[in-house]
């Protein structure tokens, strides 16, 4: 740096240089360097959240053996529950099958959920986002749907070697199309509304207009295949109260979503069974 | 110790208040609160650091702080520089000795860049009442935050280097 310079001058010399150089960098050249840096850090947050999981570990085995005897009841009554429930499911798949063959009609999409840890909890007023400690290698791909015990949780955003970013449903720049339980049509849905210190919620808009409210509840909002991403089926949110659109055609209201949005620790992916059937023919 | 030896150990220091914003927002997550500190990671590089060692850790943090936000590509590693170099700009009106002038840069910097970030990534929210109230929540924790820590924050990092060897008073005074 020439001795001629003031700090000033060498201060404002630099930030113009950088400020060029990233303007005139090539688009790869970017991308490069933002996988580069990420892969990077990535290690470092799987290995806070395997601390995390190590604590809990410690936790658990503070617990007393009359506890963990009471839980262990609890987990044979629900595994005795779950059981019922997936040969009830199996039954109702076979029903299925063979309707579809009997009807010659096309089969729904059927699909491998893969399970992942929360690793990050970027959650702000301009994006929320999570990342998961699953990545490429486990076959999560790009725009792959993301479930939780309660329903939706959102879209993958990026994928990365061991880790993946899922773009939450309550993200402004989430859409999707869903529909009102027990009503095929459409409804366009968009999250965005995150007060703080409140419950994330989201926007529907396009409702039909002969849609009301029951006096004694909510409307449950389950997502649609439409949109090519989500089975049919899980639950987005409620809408509580809805009011005529801005166009007057159509009706529109917030979207309730739940709470454990926010504090989710596992979720599953879910993978396309072809991409899983083409991934062990290429193997 | 070498000079660019103590002064890449000072790239740690960033990378620590990383992962600590980080697990900080984990928790505060659940309460649908966020905080951002990005001011920080900063500002003892323009304050105290020489030019070209604070623009080499200031890059290279950006593009870490970049990599792992879903913002335009380059945006952070941008206003990060800009914001470095404001500190740098008017470190000689900045009295560095005294915590109200480091921690007035502070808040005041950050606030430009909450409000930029808030008007940039608002997509169509500008509008809602919603979103500036998030935005005065997160804004004021992040801010409060900023003003407990600022001054201390600077300090660790002076009395680190002071410890290795290297007597950044003496060094400024020279300046």
């Amino acid at each position: 740096m020439p001795r001629r310079f003031s700090h000033q001058g060498k201060s404002l010399l630099l930030g113009v240089l950088i400020l060029i150089f990233w303007l005139a960098a090539p688009t790869f050249i970017k991308q490069f360097s933002r996988v580069t840096f990420y892969e990077f850090q990535a290690p470092a947050w799987t290995a806070l959240n395997y601390l995390h999981d190590l604590q809990d570990y410690w936790n658990y085995r503070q617990r007393s053996k009359n506890e963990l005897i009471e839980a262990g009841i609890d987990m044979a009554r629900l595994q005795a529950a779950y059981s019922l429930r997936i040969q009830e499911a199996d039954a109702i798949r076979e029903e299925l099958g063979r309707l579809e063959r009997f009807f010659e009609l096309p089969s729904l999409p059927d699909y491998h959920y893969e399970v992942a840890r929360v690793v990050r909890r970027d959650l702000n007023n301009w994006w929320q986002t999570l990342t998961i400690r699953k990545g490429r290698i486990h076959g999560i791909e790009t725009g792959q749907a993301v479930v939780y015990s309660r329903g939706v949780i959102g879209r993958v955003r990026e994928v990365h070697t061991y880790t993946a970013v899922v773009e939450l449903i309550s993200s402004p720049r989430f859409r999707s199309a869903v529909h009102i339980e027990g009503d095929l049509r459409p409804v366009e849905y968009q999250g965005g509304v995150n007060p703080g210190l409140g419950t994330p919620s989201g926007m529907a808009r396009t409702i039909p207009a002969d849609v009301r409210i029951p006096e004694d509840g909510s409307l449950r909002l389950i997502s649609s295949r439409l949109g090519g991403v989500f089975p049919d089926g899980f639950v987005v949110g409620h809408l509580d109260r809805i009011q005529v659109g801005e166009d007057g055609l159509f009706q529109e209201g917030r979207v309730r979503l739940d709470p454990g949005l926010n504090t989710v620790r596992e979720v599953a992916v879910l993978i396309p069974a072809s991409q899983r059937r083409s991934e062990r023919v290429q193997e | 110790m070498s000079t660019h030896s103590r002064a890449v150990s000072i790239l740690f220091f960033a990378l620590g208040l990383l992962v600590l914003q980080a697990e900080l927002n984990n928790w505060l997550a659940g309460m649908s609160l966020a905080l951002n500190l990005d001011i920080l990671l900063v500002l003892f590089c323009g304050l105290y650091l020489r030019i070209l060692h604070g623009w080499w850790i200031v890059i290279f943090v950006g593009l870490l702080v970049d990599a792992g936000r879903p913002t335009p590509i380059g945006m952070n590693v941008i206003a990060l520089i800009l914001l470095w170099t404001l500190v740098v700009y008017y470190r000689r009106q900045i009295h560095r000795e005294s915590p109200t002038h480091v921690i007035w840069t502070a808040v005041s910097l950050q606030t430009v860049w909450l409000l930029t970030l808030t008007l940039t990534m608002s997509y169509g929210r500008a509008g809602e009442w919603i979103y500036w109230q998030r935005f005065l929540l997160d804004g004021g924790l992040s801010l409060v935050f900023i003003a407990l820590f600022a001054w201390p924050w600077c300090e660790i990092q002076r009395v680190y280097l002071k410890w290795s060897g290297w007597d950044l008073n003496a060094e400024i005074q020279r300046i």
